[in-house]
């Protein structure tokens, strides 16, 4: 049975024949960068245009809003209160994720690896965080915007006269933005933060003795 | 940096194309995650060269991009797919594969380790010395030494166990 320091050596003889069995051609590889440019931005993009499919319909159906219903003051003051408290958490949103996005993984060709991957994980954190945020205030506030424009222009009474209907239906809402953005989170956040805490724990913890 | 292959660059790359192939090989048993993450190390090392000054010797930046690369994968293949290279890929793997002898035994081996020890093997395997591994991947030296020690018995029971 072999010894790793043995291995080692052969590792060394047959590293040739693990290495590329031919050289690659500068088309090759030009290909290989187009097609990951394309992915990275494709990735990108994809949460551009969520966030901005989300602006037009908010702006498009608190805009109709405000211009149909001129003359009820309560209904067009909620309607503005909703657009305008989209504005800087989209706004903020989308030059943090900008930040991300054009974040290169060795900026610095001095970095270690654990640097690297430490800096990667902090940006990613600060991202989630105000995610969470944006999430925690907007989400629900938006719900209860949404909510109270539908009671008070659809629903004879509007909310105070169906309290609980009312209520009913915002935590339906909130229960289904919930559940989308948990599966979201968890897959695009959680589990990537959990995947680089572990590798960073892993760098820190080959001190201690076994 | 444009789309368009530095000619320096790609020269380089391609003598130092091993290192992609083995961490590639150390890090991924699935075919497709193998030959994404390739594609993927390739992309952040042409990302990346524009800020490669030359401190370090530009085979010690590309293990540390490739592990970082490697590190940091995700595997989503299965679910997204990658561009096939004409076989290239897999003729890669093909040749490596050819012979199964102590080396593919070892690959194996290397497979169950954790992602560092991964990494710390394998900068030892290319003879790298302690302080090397040290600078590539942020650990201390001693701390390399203390992960050496463990992972040599570790793959040394493991490496037993296949051969019985």
């Amino acid at each position: 049975m072999a010894t790793l320091d043995e291995l080692k050596m052969a590792w060394g003889e047959r590293g040739s024949a693990i290495a590329a069995p031919e050289q690659m051609a500068a088309a090759t590889f030009d290909k290989i960068v187009r097609t990951r440019v394309k992915k990275h931005t494709n990735t990108a993009m994809q949460y551009f245009w969520a966030a901005f499919v989300l602006q037009i319909l908010v702006y498009a159906l608190l805009g109709h809003v405000v211009v149909k219903y001129w003359v009820d003051r309560q209904v067009v003051l909620t309607a503005l209160a909703g657009v305008v408290m989209y504005v800087p958490f989209t706004v903020v949103l989308m030059r943090r994720f900008k930040a991300i996005a054009r974040t290169s993984m060795d900026k610095n060709d001095a970095y270690s690896l654990q640097k690297s991957i430490q800096q990667r994980y902090d940006y990613l954190q600060r991202f989630y965080r105000f995610k969470q945020l944006y999430e925690w205030i907007l989400i629900p506030v938006s719900s209860a915007i949404g909510v109270f424009l539908v009671f008070r222009i659809w629903v004879p009474g509007g909310v105070q006269a169906h309290w609980m209907g009312a209520a009913i239906t915002l935590a339906v809402t909130l229960v289904s933005c919930g559940v989308a953005i948990f599966a979201e989170n968890k897959r695009n956040f959680e589990r990537p933060l959990g995947e680089l805490r572990a590798v960073l724990g892993e760098f820190e913890a080959g001190d201690e003795p076994s | 940096m444009s789309e368009s292959v530095d000619s320096t660059f790609l020269q380089q790359i391609n003598q130092n194309l091993g290192i992609a192939h083995k961490i590639c090989r150390g890090y991924f048993q699935d075919k497709e995650d193998r030959a994404d993450a390739f594609q993927e190390m390739m992309y952040q090392l042409w990302r990346s060269y524009e800020s490669f000054q030359g401190n370090a010797k530009f085979s010690t930046w590309m293990y540390r991009v490739c592990l970082n690369t490697a590190m940091t994968y995700k595997r989503k293949s299965r679910k997204v797919g990658f561009d096939s290279l004409s076989g290239w890929h897999d003729q890669v793997a093909e040749s490596a594969a050819a012979g199964r002898e102590e080396v593919d035994l070892l690959f194996e081996a290397i497979a169950t380790l954790s992602p560092v020890n991964k990494a710390v093997v394998l900068l030892y395997l290319e003879d790298l010395s302690y302080e090397e591994i040290a600078g590539i991947t942020g650990l201390s030296r001693s701390n390399v030494s203390v992960k050496m020690f463990r992972i040599k018995k570790e793959l040394e029971v493991l490496l037993k166990k296949m051969m019985n």
